[in-house]
């Protein structure tokens, strides 16, 4: 029995692995892509921040910076993972990839989760040009007190969004594409995953505090700053953030067995 | 054909197109929702530094407008023939009797009237809130402006179709272009903290000039003199997309499309 | 005069290919290298040739889609690069049977706004719709946005369009590739309606056997030219194919099966039947077995 389960753990990480290596090959294997972000990134900084200047707001203090920083990051993070995988998934299925995926034995959440992990390459690109765009921007080096946290937090972050991705998408795919729910979707999630710090005001605190989703992002951010944004102690917010990411895993699991055999039941695995 | 005859076909060819934003409900709701959610978003972060008033918010949401229509209409005249082509259409339209030059033409029409629309019904709210009632009527010749100024972007949207069919990775570069175009709009910013020889390049495109005299329409200080600046950028720039469109579609019936 | 004629079409394709990071080679490929056909009023001209002889390019030159580097071509007189527009105005086209058509949009809607472009008022173009629709079986889908279409009501469609405003010429790119034997057949009898109606029709396909089918006269393409043109028949001929001449025989020698390969099937059988009645048998069972174009066709590209 042991044996078994050795074996089938060895089988699954090693799809885990084949599905992760094509990930990584698929992501560098548009360089125009890859380059486009490295210049549209700092572009996009500068306009906002020339926004502020246009409400008025004229000087900003070095611990503003740095929240804007990880706002500006975070928000890639979600673009990134809802926008980029969570679509990815919707077009594999109308290409009819996630039907092969079935029939080559293969289970849809090994596949999301190998293809999702590939993404951390990506993931940690996105930080090294918004950090370098930030530095030569503003003229100010970016914050990283705790670095074996902050190394920490980036997985978790990365295994929320990944299960989040993955139950967006199969809710997306079992509604029909329905635009209502797109849309209310892609623009909750990161109000209540903590995009924006609690530094902002009261409200904000709150969520970020009750809000299981935001944990994972707060963390990010209270170890590249060193601060405790909402009044938990850390080693807490590290054991809800993986409670929260089991839980995720769970209901991801639960979706995409549903969505699958519903879709295969009424024949729609590769056209919806 | 007679006049009559155009007119119907030009109508025919806005209809089509009508129809196919219409089965899409959910862009035409992110159009109204957008410019709440960004000036409304900046204007939440930028209360926390200074105070915010009604005209600020005004000032950034028109800014914001003229910004996203704006894109809209770049990215409409960049990606038409690359998503006409990916749909295997391009060819099927080439091949009408039909000029492409009308069909580019009645397909910008739509999209502008779409984008002004959406303008329309998402200032309503905020302009009567701050100006009342004359504000709703100042908004009417903005309406004006912005079908002026909307052209020449389809325009640059069109020069830049070509660069677009050649690579195969479209996306990648409208993201670059959309980038630069929003911090090069001047709109949502007061142009005068940059360079002079970027402020040079923000005056001499037509959303800066769009945004500037809208705003000045709406704020109640009437039309500048930018508006002479919209229309020759609307003159310059459309000329400039159909001279790069003349030569794509040469490009095209020489080397074939890809 | 003929409804299609090209003369001595050439076309080369010049693209770079990526080595390493930075370098380039330019590669010339000659899709065409000196093709001339012709096709009459009334007849089905059937292009045939491998994947990448040049089949795809003709069909695009002579419906003004791309521009021949020397040689001209005609339809119904007027010539596809000086004249395009009019010649846009009299050609119907079928380049993918499986897209080229606006997703959201249902059938009828696709058909309208094509025909509109063609020159159709909008009454003329909605009654051509529902005409053409009812004539490739599609009237029951015809509310249907076109992405909910399978393939072979996307091929029937594409059929539709090309017909929309009754082009006397109508050029035909694989319109059956990926289709059912019942679609495919329903198409095969389409194209024979549009050769009765006196149409001139170009169709390149890769099925011989529905080539032989249709087409009146065929033409073998390789390598940028045309290698042999004639009847199916003509061509096989000329190629001195054997036909196969089985009889089963009745009599003393009762269940014999005699079988001989000849290239002149009518001498020979006469030849046959004097034999067995002067020997007094008689025939029991008698098959002719006509050489295939697919065996034409791989024997002239094969060289």
């Amino acid at each position: 029995m042991v044996g078994l389960r050795e074996t089938c753990l060895r089988v699954v990480l090693s799809r885990i692995a084949l599905e992760f290596q094509r990930g990584v090959r698929l992501l560098f294997s548009k360089p125009a892509e890859n380059i486009a972000f490295v210049i549209s990134a700092p572009l996009w900084l500068a306009f906002f921040i020339l926004t502020l200047r246009g409400y008025g707001v004229v000087r900003l203090s070095q611990t503003d910076l740095q929240l804007f920083l990880w706002v500006a990051y975070a928000f890639t993070l979600y673009s990134t993972w809802l926008w980029g995988f969570g679509h990815g998934i919707m077009d594999e299925g109308y290409d009819g990839v996630l039907e092969y995926v079935l029939a080559g034995g293969e289970g849809l959440l090994t596949h999301f989760t190998g293809w999702g992990l590939a993404l951390i390459t990506y993931e940690l690109m996105d930080l090294a040009v918004i950090a370098a765009s930030f530095t030569v921007l503003f003229n100010t080096p970016v914050m990283f007190i705790n670095p074996i946290l902050f190394a920490t937090s980036i997985l978790l972050v990365t295994l929320e969004l990944l299960f989040t991705s993955v139950i967006y998408s199969m809710l997306v795919i079992r509604l029909r594409s329905n635009w209502v729910v797109t849309n209310i979707v892609q623009f909750i999630l990161p109000t209540l995953g903590g995009l924006i710090p609690g530094e902002v005001n009261g409200y904000v605190r709150l969520i970020n505090r009750y809000s299981p989703l935001a944990y994972p992002v707060v963390l990010m951010r209270e170890s590249a700053l060193g601060i405790n944004e909402i009044n938990i102690p850390l080693p807490m917010q590290l054991l809800y953030s993986v409670v929260i990411i089991i839980a995720l895993a769970l209901l991801a699991w639960l979706t995409v067995t549903l969505t699958t055999i519903r879709l295969r039941s009424s024949g729609q695995l590769g056209l919806y | 054909m007679r006049l009559r005859d155009w007119l119907s076909l030009f109508w025919a060819i806005m209809l089509n197109e009508l129809r196919i934003i219409a089965r899409e409900p959910g862009g035409l709701v992110i159009l109204l929702l957008m410019p709440y959610l960004v000036a409304g978003g900046m204007a939440f972060m930028a209360s926390f530094f200074t105070r915010v008033s009604g005209i600020d918010f005004i000032r950034e949401f028109i800014g914001f407008e003229v910004v996203m229509v704006s894109m809209i209409m770049v990215q409409t005249g960049a990606r038409f023939i690359s998503e006409e082509r990916s749909g295997g259409r391009l060819e099927h339209l080439i091949a009408t009797p039909v000029s492409m030059y009308i069909i580019l033409f009645a397909t910008s029409i739509v999209m502008v009237i779409v984008n002004i629309s959406a303008y329309l019904v998402a200032s309503l709210p905020v302009i009567y809130g701050v100006f009342g009632v004359i504000g709703l009527l100042r908004l009417i010749p903005t309406l004006v402006i912005m079908f002026i100024g909307l052209m020449p972007l389809y325009g640059i949207g069109l020069a830049l179709a070509g660069v677009v069919v050649r690579l195969r990775d479209v996306d990648a570069l409208m993201n670059v272009v959309t980038a630069l175009l929003s911090v090069l709009s001047g709109a949502t910013y007061p142009i005068y903290i940059l360079p002079k020889w970027v402020d040079a390049v923000v005056v001499a495109l037509p959303m800066y000039q769009m945004y500037q005299t809208a705003l000045g329409i709406v704020m109640g200080s009437g039309v500048t003199g930018l508006i002479y600046g919209l229309a020759a950028s609307t003159v310059a720039y459309l000329a400039l997309g159909v001279f790069t469109y003349g030569r794509v579609e040469r490009d095209m019936l020489k080397g074939g499309v890809k | 005069m003929n409804a299609v004629e090209a003369v001595e079409l050439r076309k080369r394709f010049i693209s770079y290919e990526r080595i390493g990071l930075i370098r380039r080679r330019k590669t010339i490929a000659n899709a065409l290298n000196g093709v001339s056909l012709n096709v009459k009023w009334g007849e089905v001209y059937g292009l045939l040739g491998p994947n990448g002889a040049g089949k795809t390019t003709t069909v695009k030159i002579l419906s003004t889609l791309l521009i021949p580097d020397s040689g001209f071509a005609r339809i119904n007189g007027f010539d596809v690069v000086k004249e395009a527009k009019k010649v846009r105005g009299i050609i119907g086209l079928v380049l993918y049977p499986d897209k080229g058509f606006y997703s959201r949009l249902s059938g009828f809607e696709n058909l309208v706004y094509f025909g509109r472009l063609y020159g159709l008022s909008r009454g003329k173009a909605e009654e051509r719709a529902r005409e053409l629709l009812r004539l490739v079986n599609l009237d029951w889908a015809a509310n249907r946005p076109y992405e909910e279409y399978s393939l072979g009501m996307r091929a029937r469609l594409s059929i539709a369009r090309a017909l929309i405003h009754d082009p006397p010429v109508v050029f035909l790119d694989e319109p059956t590739i990926g289709l059912d034997p019942v679609s495919s057949r329903s198409i095969r009898d389409l194209i024979k309606g549009l050769k009765r109606e006196g149409r001139a029709v170009l169709l390149t396909s890769h099925n011989l056997w529905e080539v032989e089918e249709v087409c009146d006269r065929v033409g073998i393409i390789g390598s940028g030219k045309v290698l042999m043109e004639g009847s199916p028949r003509d061509i096989k001929d000329r190629l001195g194919l054997r036909y196969v001449i089985e009889i089963e025989i009745e009599g003393d020698s009762k269940g014999k099966v005699i079988r001989v390969e000849t290239t002149d099937p009518v001498a020979e059988l006469k030849r046959i039947m004097n034999e067995i009645e002067g020997n007094g048998l008689r025939i029991s069972r008698m098959r002719v077995n006509e050489p295939s174009l697919e065996e034409a066709y791989i024997r002239v590209v094969s060289g």
